[in-house]
C-alpha cells in the first residue's frame, strides 16, 4: 500500500478521499487555490500545497504543478477525485511518466471512452446494447427514411458534429421527415460547419441508471449494482438512489450484466460508471462510461457496505480484488441529495457569497460528505455543491422518509441553496412512488415551485429570536446565570410589549409583540406592513394588520413554536442581510431593516436614453459626435422640480441630440441617439 | 366652488359641519387617530384646503390638504428649503364607499388647492392603484422620498399640469443624489407612536 497519496482536488470528494486513506494509514496530501486557502479539504489532509490563483485553469487543471507538488512532498500515487483532471488521459500518462501512480483506469480506457461515438462502436462491437440508430456516411433524404423505418418512430436526428441540443430533432412520423431533417442539416451547418446527421431511436419517458462497475484491470470485473439518477435539473443530477425503483427483476440482470460487459470489454480498472438509458420498460441502452468515481457513488457503498475509494486505492497498489460477485450483496435503499448553492426559482442558477450557518442532521440520521464549512465563501470558481446528503434505510419509503427528517435538519444560510426545493422533492408523491424520469422537475412545476409563503410559525421565531436577543443585549454579563435572569422583560403592572421591525414580502413591516398577562409563555403579535400602515393613517381606509398567538421555547438554535395547538421545531441563524428562519419543513428569509435608512429609488432608470417622465430639458452635456464612457451625464430634465440625469448606458458614442435646453419632453420620449462601443 | 351631482354636494365645510366632518373620519377609520388628526389640522391652522361631501344634509364624506416640508434627508427635523401639499386624509363613510363620492371629494379639493397654488407639487400616501386616476405617479422614482421610509408606489406625487413646466427652474435636488425627504406637517405627530 502506498504511503502517501497526493489528492488532486477540493471540496467534499478531496475530504472524501482523504477520510478513507487517514483510516488506512495513508498520508495525504491536499492542493488548493488562493481561493481555498481555509478550505475543509486542506485540514482534512495531513499536508498541503498552494498550487495556484482562484481559476481551476491556473491551479487545479495545472497538471505541471501538481506533479511537482507530489515529487516536493513524496507522494507516490495521485488520486484526481472527480471531474478536474479525472478523465484526463493525458495527466494519467503525465503522473505514469513521473514514476507515480494514477488511481483510475488507464489513460487508454479514458481515451477509449472519451469520444462517445467510439465508445458507442466499441459497446456495440462488445455486444452491449445501444440505441437503434443509423450513423452511416450516406447522407440522402432516402436513406434516412428507410433507417427510420427501420428503427421506428418516434426517432432523433442529431448533428454527427452537434452538442447541446443545437441541430437535434424529435420525429414523430416518417412524414415530417424530410423537414426536420433539412432543417437540422442547415443547424448543423451553420452552428458546426458540418451538415452530417446520424438517426438514432427517441427513447420516451427515459431513466437514467447506471452501473457501478469495479474491475482489476486484468480482465476481472465485478458491479456494485445499479443506480438511478432520473431526477435531474439542467441535465446535472440532484437526486440519486440504489437501486432503481420499479425495475423488473430481468431487465435489471440484463442492465447488470451490460455494466459488466462493457468493462470487460476494456478491460477496466478500478471505480468506473456506464450510464444507460432506460426505457421504463423492457430495454436499457448504453449512453456513455464514466471513467472515474462519480459523485453518487456513496449511495452503492450504502447498500453494499463496501468503500470504493478503499477499493480504488487497493488495486491502484497492485493488490487483486479480493472478492468475486458472489460476495457482494445488497440491503435496503439508499438516497443521495446534493445540497447546491443556487436559485432554484431562477432556474437553478448558482448563487455565492458566504455561508454564515451551516449544520447538519446527526450521524445517525444522515452521512454528509461535505467540503464546506460555516464562514466560507462559495466563490464563482467552483462547482457550487455544498454537500451531499445520504441517507440508507430498509425499504425505499423508510429512505425517503428519513430523506425528509434528515433535509429539514440541513441548514444552509448566507446564500441561497436548494435545500427547500429537495424538501418537497423528497416528499413528492411521484417520487416516493418511483415515477422518475428526467423530466420529473417540469412535469411536477406547480408542485416543486409553490409560490412563496412564509408562516406565522417562522414569523414566531424571527420574533422569539429576536426577543432573546434584545434580552441578552439588556443582561449584564455578570447576571447571566443569576436568579433574576429568567425575569428579564418581566414588568410589574404592565404587560411587556416589544416592538420590532421586520421584512414582510420584502417590505418593511412594524411587529408588536404583547407578552401575554396571565401567562408569561404566550405572546400576542400584530404585524402590519408599511404600506399597510400608511394607507390606514394618510387617506386610505383598509387596513391589513396580521395578528397571532404562539408560545416559544428554548434558544435561537434550537426552538419550539406553538400556534394554536401546532408546534413546529427549528431554529433562526443570522446571515449577513438579515436571518434565515428553519421552521418545520421550510425555510425563509427576513432581511434585516434600518427603519431610518429607506430604500433607495432605483438608480436603474437612469440607465435609460428615454425621458422618465414629461417635463423640461435644462441642460446638454454633451454634443451629438461625443465619445462618453459609461455614467457620464448627457442631459439634465427637469420634472416634479427634480433634476434627472440622462446617463450613458455605457461606453459609445452619442450620435444624436434630439431636444434643446427649455425644450418641453413628453413621458418616455427618446432624448439622444446613443451607439454602444462595440 | 360646489359641486353637484344628484344630490351630492361638494363644499368646503364650516364651523358647524367639525362634528359630522370627525365622524365621518372616525367612521371610515378603524381607529381614532385620524379624527384626532384633523382635530389638529383645524387646531393649528395647517389646513390648505378641505372639501366635505353631503347627501341629504348628511356628510359622507371628507378629503383635506396640509402643507408638507421638503428637506435633505438627515435634516428632516431641522432646516427645510420648500413646501409643498400633501392630501391626507380622505375619508368615506363606510356606508357609502364604492359609488365614486371619494373620488368627487378628492378631485374637489385638489381643484381648490392647485387655484390657490398652481406651482405647488402634491402628495398622498395611499393605493397607487386607486390615486392614479388622479393623477398621482409613484414619487420615489422622482427622488421624493416619505419620511416614514420607502413604501414603493404607495407614496405618490402630482403637478397641477402634466406635464409640468416649471417657468423658473426651481428644484428640489437631483434624483441622482436620491435623498430628498417629505414631511407631514406637525399634527401628524400624532401617529408617532409608532416604532422608529
Amino acid at each position: 500500500m502506498f504511503k502517501k497519496i497526493l489528492i488532486a482536488n477540493r471540496g467534499e470528494i478531496a475530504v472524501r478521499v482523504a477520510r478513507t486513506a487517514r483510516s488506512m494509514g495513508v498520508r495525504t496530501v491536499a492542493v488548493f487555490s488562493d481561493a481555498d486557502a481555509g478550505a475543509p479539504h486542506v485540514a482534512a489532509c495531513d499536508e498541503a500545497v498552494r498550487i495556484g490563483p482562484a481559476p481551476a485553469r491556473d491551479s487545479y487543471l495545472r497538471q505541471d504543478i501538481i506533479l511537482s507538488a507530489a515529487a516536493a512532498t513524496g507522494a507516490e500515487a495521485i488520486h484526481p477525485g472527480y471531474g478536474f483532471l479525472s478523465e484526463n488521459a493525458e495527466f494519467a500518462d503525465a503522473v505514469a511518466a513521473a514514476g507515480l501512480t494514477f488511481i483510475g483506469p488507464t489513460a487508454e480506457t479514458i481515451r477509449a471512452m472519451g469520444s462517445k461515438s467510439a465508445a458507442k462502436d466499441l459497446m456495440e462491437a462488445a455486444g452491449v446494447p445501444t440505441t437503434p440508430g443509423y450513423q452511416g456516411a450516406d447522407q440522402s433524404l432516402n436513406t434516412f427514411a428507410r433507417e427510420a423505418e427501420r428503427i421506428g418512430y418516434p426517432v432523433l436526428l442529431k448533428a454527427t458534429a452537434g452538442g447541446g441540443g443545437k441541430g437535434m430533432r424529435r420525429v414523430d412520423a416518417s412524414e415530417d421527415l424530410a423537414d426536420a431533417v433539412a432543417s437540422a442539416q442547415r443547424e448543423g451547418a451553420s452552428s458546426f460547419g458540418d451538415d452530417r446527421l446520424l438517426v438514432e431511436k427517441y427513447i420516451e419517458t427515459a431513466r437514467h441508471v447506471e452501473v457501478q462497475i469495479f474491475g482489476d484491470g486484468k480482465g476481472e470485473v465485478v458491479h456494485f449494482f445499479e443506480r438511478d439518477c432520473s431526477v435531474q435539473r439542467r441535465h446535472q443530477k440532484i437526486i440519486e438512489e440504489a437501486p432503481a425503483p420499479n425495475m423488473p427483476a430481468d431487465v435489471r440482470a440484463r442492465l447488470l450484466a451490460a455494466g459488466v460487459q462493457a468493462g470487460k470489454a476494456v478491460d477496466y480498472r478500478g471505480a468506473g460508471t456506464v450510464e444507460f438509458l432506460y426505457d421504463g420498460g423492457e430495454n436499457v441502452y448504453f449512453m456513455e462510461m464514466n471513467t472515474r468515481l462519480q459523485v453518487e457513488h456513496p449511495v452503492s457503498e450504502m447498500i453494499t457496505g463496501v468503500d470504493l475509494v478503499e477499493w480504488q486505492l487497493r488495486v491502484a497498489a497492485g493488490e487483486p480484488l479480493w472478492f468475486s460477485q458472489e460476495n457482494i450483496s445488497e440491503f435496503g435503499h439508499a438516497i443521495e441529495a446534493r445540497i447546491y448553492a443556487e436559485k432554484p426559482d431562477a432556474d437553478f442558477a448558482p448563487s455565492i457569497g458566504r455561508v454564515a450557518h451551516l449544520s447538519f442532521p446527526p450521524p445517525d440520521v444522515a452521512r454528509i460528505d461535505s467540503g464546506v464549512r460555516a464562514g466560507q465563501e462559495v466563490t464563482p470558481y467552483y462547482d457550487p455543491m455544498i454537500a451531499k446528503v445520504i441517507v440508507h434505510a430498509g425499504d425505499r419509503e423508510a429512505a425517503f422518509a428519513r430523506l425528509s427528517t434528515a433535509l429539514e435538519a440541513t441548514r444552509v444560510a448566507g446564500l441561497e441553496t436548494n435545500t427547500d426545493f429537495l424538501r418537497r422533492l423528497a416528499a413528492h408523491p411521484a417520487m416516493v412512488a418511483g415515477d422518475v424520469s428526467t423530466r420529473f422537475i417540469d412535469e411536477h412545476r406547480d408542485y416543486l415551485f409553490p409560490a412563496e409563503t412564509v408562516s406565522d410559525h417562522a414569523r414566531a421565531a424571527l420574533l422569539f429570536a429576536l426577543e432573546c436577543e434584545a434580552r441578552a443585549a439588556a443582561r449584564p454579563a455578570h447576571a447571566a446565570d443569576g436568579p433574576w435572569a429568567s425575569l428579564m422583560g418581566f414588568r410589574l403592572n404592565k404587560p411587556a410589549k416589544a416592538v420590532y421591525w421586520l421584512d414582510e414580502g420584502g417590505e418593511p413591516a412594524i411587529a408588536r409583540v404583547l407578552t401575554d398577562p396571565d401567562d408569561p409563555a404566550l405572546r400576542h403579535a400584530e404585524i402590519e406592513t408599511q404600506t399597510a400602515a400608511a394607507l390606514r393613517r394618510k387617506g386610505d381606509v383598509q387596513s391589513d394588520i396580521r395578528t397571532f398567538s404562539f408560545r416559544a421555547e428554548g434558544t435561537p438554535d434550537a426552538l419550539s413554536i406553538e400556534i394554536d395547538g401546532l408546534a413546529r421545531k427549528g431554529a433562526v441563524a443570522e446571515t449577513t442581510e438579515g436571518w434565515r428562519v428553519f421552521i418545520g419543513e421550510a425555510s425563509a428569509d427576513f432581511r434585516r431593516l434600518d427603519p431610518l435608512s429607506g430604500a433607495g429609488a432605483d438608480g436603474s432608470a437612469a440607465g435609460s436614453l428615454k425621458a422618465p417622465m414629461p417635463g423640461v430639458v435644462t441642460a446638454l452635456k454633451v454634443e451629438a459626435g461625443a465619445r462618453v464612457a459609461a455614467g457620464d451625464t448627457l442631459i439634465v430634465m427637469e420634472a416634479m422640480k427634480m433634476e434627472h440625469a440622462i446617463k450613458a448606458p455605457g461606453a459609445g458614442r452619442v450620435t444624436g441630440v434630439r431636444f434643446a435646453v427649455g425644450d418641453q419632453v413628453g413621458d418616455g420620449a427618446l432624448m439622444v441617439d446613443f451607439e454602444p462601443e462595440a | 366652488m360646489t359641486a353637484t351631482v344628484a344630490s351630492l354636494i361638494v363644499r368646503p365645510p364650516d364651523r358647524g359641519d367639525r362634528a359630522g366632518v370627525l365622524d365621518v373620519v372616525a367612521a371610515a377609520f378603524e381607529s381614532s387617530q385620524e379624527a384626532r388628526l384633523v382635530e389638529r389640522l383645524w387646531a393649528d391652522g395647517s389646513i390648505v384646503t378641505e372639501r366635505l361631501a353631503e347627501e341629504s344634509a348628511r356628510i359622507v364624506a371628507y378629503a383635506a390638504i396640509s402643507p408638507v416640508t421638503i428637506s435633505r434627508a438627515g435634516d428632516e427635523r431641522g432646516h427645510h428649503f420648500a413646501t409643498e401639499l400633501g392630501l391626507a386624509p380622505v375619508a368615506v363613510s363606510p356606508r357609502q364607499q364604492n359609488r365614486r363620492i371619494g373620488a368627487k371629494v378628492v378631485n374637489a379639493t385638489i381643484d381648490a388647492a392647485f387655484q390657490q397654488h398652481p406651482e405647488r407639487l402634491l402628495f398622498v400616501l395611499g393605493d397607487h392603484a386607486y390615486y392614479r386616476r388622479f393623477g398621482f405617479i409613484p414619487a420615489e422614482p422622482m427622488g421624493y422620498r416619505w419620511e416614514g421610509g420607502s413604501v414603493g408606489d404607495a407614496f405618490q406625487v402630482r403637478a397641477r399640469t402634466s406635464p409640468m413646466a416649471p417657468r423658473a427652474p426651481r428644484t428640489h435636488g437631483s434624483t441622482e443624489l436620491n435623498q430628498t425627504v417629505v414631511r407631514y406637517c406637525d399634527a401628524f405627530g400624532i401617529f408617532d407612536e409608532e416604532p422608529t
